[in-house]
């Protein structure tokens, strides 16, 4: 059986591909998007998503790891790793106190800020290529750019979300421990309303407009979010 | 440098301490799984993350890779990792005198 699927959240897709194994499919490769999965006995396998080190690949050393841990790699895509365990061995957990835990999330965090600044000079370049080149393909990616771009922002946000939860686990303390405190709303906010007045004189108005009035949003947001969390961590002190 | 590395991680003491003698990643899962009596059952990410970190800081060192008798990479605590230990090790001595302090106030309150 082949499905197909995008996920940017982990454990999302932790979650639909242990209930697929539940249901008696377990799923043996992923290609873009394509998810496989082979009949198995009904939850013969317990399925983690990891964040490796490595590119398409991982180290001897973690390969040796899995494969004693009776843990098998069933495939690496980017950073991610896909891994499964027989259920029958026992309770599967890859991380398995707090500040593992975040240490991993952070790693993911780092990930989907690179990539968010790439995507928007993607997007700027495809948005160039429209308007002053005047290929009309350039806006239809930068369409597509634009909406990935907002899918992995959701991502990053949701991801910085569950550190600061995991902190506040680990300390007790809600707090974040960093003295200043910006969104990454507003720097991406900031980011994009400059970028909109560089190209002001090539792009046509309405999408100029559009476009600023996203920027807008996103900055007010982060603003917002920036404020409130500096105010917070005054009145605590 | 190294105090503010303290108080370590459950996970740390217990790799540190599992590595006075040569040890492989799995091995060291069993060790502290026996040792705590199945309390602690580290999670091969964690425990992965924890022995990269390690290396990296200088606290464990690598003991030996064979690969022609397909013998599995080893690890061993380093001189650096064995202050680490021993500074964390006082510090809970430090904690567990303190403990008795509670002691003596449940006494008066008799």
């Amino acid at each position: 059986m082949i499905k197909f699927r995008i996920y940017l959240d982990k454990e999302a897709e932790e979650k639909w591909l242990n209930q697929m194994a539940a249901d008696g499919w377990a799923m043996e490769s992923f290609f873009g998007g394509i998810y496989q999965f082979s009949a198995c006995e009904k939850g013969a396998y317990t399925y983690r998503v990891d964040f490796g080190d490595k590119l398409f690949s991982v180290s001897e050393d973690y390969r040796e790891l899995m494969q004693d841990a009776g843990i098998q790699i069933i495939q690496t895509w980017g950073y991610w790793v896909i891994l499964r365990k027989k259920t029958s061995e026992g309770a599967f957990m890859l991380y398995t106190d707090l500040a593992s835990n975040i240490e991993h999330y952070q790693k993911i965090r780092r990930m989907f800020k690179i990539v968010t600044i790439i995507e928007l000079i993607c997007l700027f370049i495809e948005l160039y290529v429209g308007a002053v080149e005047g290929i009309v393909l350039g806006y239809a990616f930068a369409l597509l750019i634009g909406a990935l771009l907002l899918s992995v922002i959701n991502a990053l946000f949701q991801t910085n979300q569950k550190i600061a939860e995991l902190e506040e686990k680990m300390t007790g303390i809600a707090r974040n421990k960093k003295n200043t405190y910006t969104s990454a709303f507003l720097i991406i906010g900031l980011l994009m309303n400059s970028c909109i007045l560089f190209l002001m004189d090539y792009i046509p108005y309405t999408i100029t407009k559009g476009l600023q009035i996203i920027a807008i949003i996103l900055m007010l947001i982060g603003l917002a979010k920036t404020s409130t969390k500096s105010l917070f961590r005054h009145i605590d002190q | 440098m190294i105090e503010q590395e303290n108080p370590l991680t459950e996970a740390v003491y217990y790799i540190l301490l599992t590595l006075r003698k040569p040890n492989h990643g799995y091995g060291i899962i069993q060790e502290v799984e026996q040792l705590t009596g199945g309390r602690v059952v580290l999670g091969a990410g964690t425990l992965y993350g924890a022995i990269q970190t390690l290396l990296k800081k200088g606290w464990i060192d690598i003991y030996s890779i064979d690969t022609e008798s397909r013998k599995k990479k080893e690890y061993i605590i380093s001189d650096l990792g064995k202050k680490v230990f021993e500074i964390e090790r006082q510090r809970l001595e430090e904690l567990l005198r303190n403990a008795d302090l509670m002691k003596e106030g449940e006494e008066k309150d008799d």
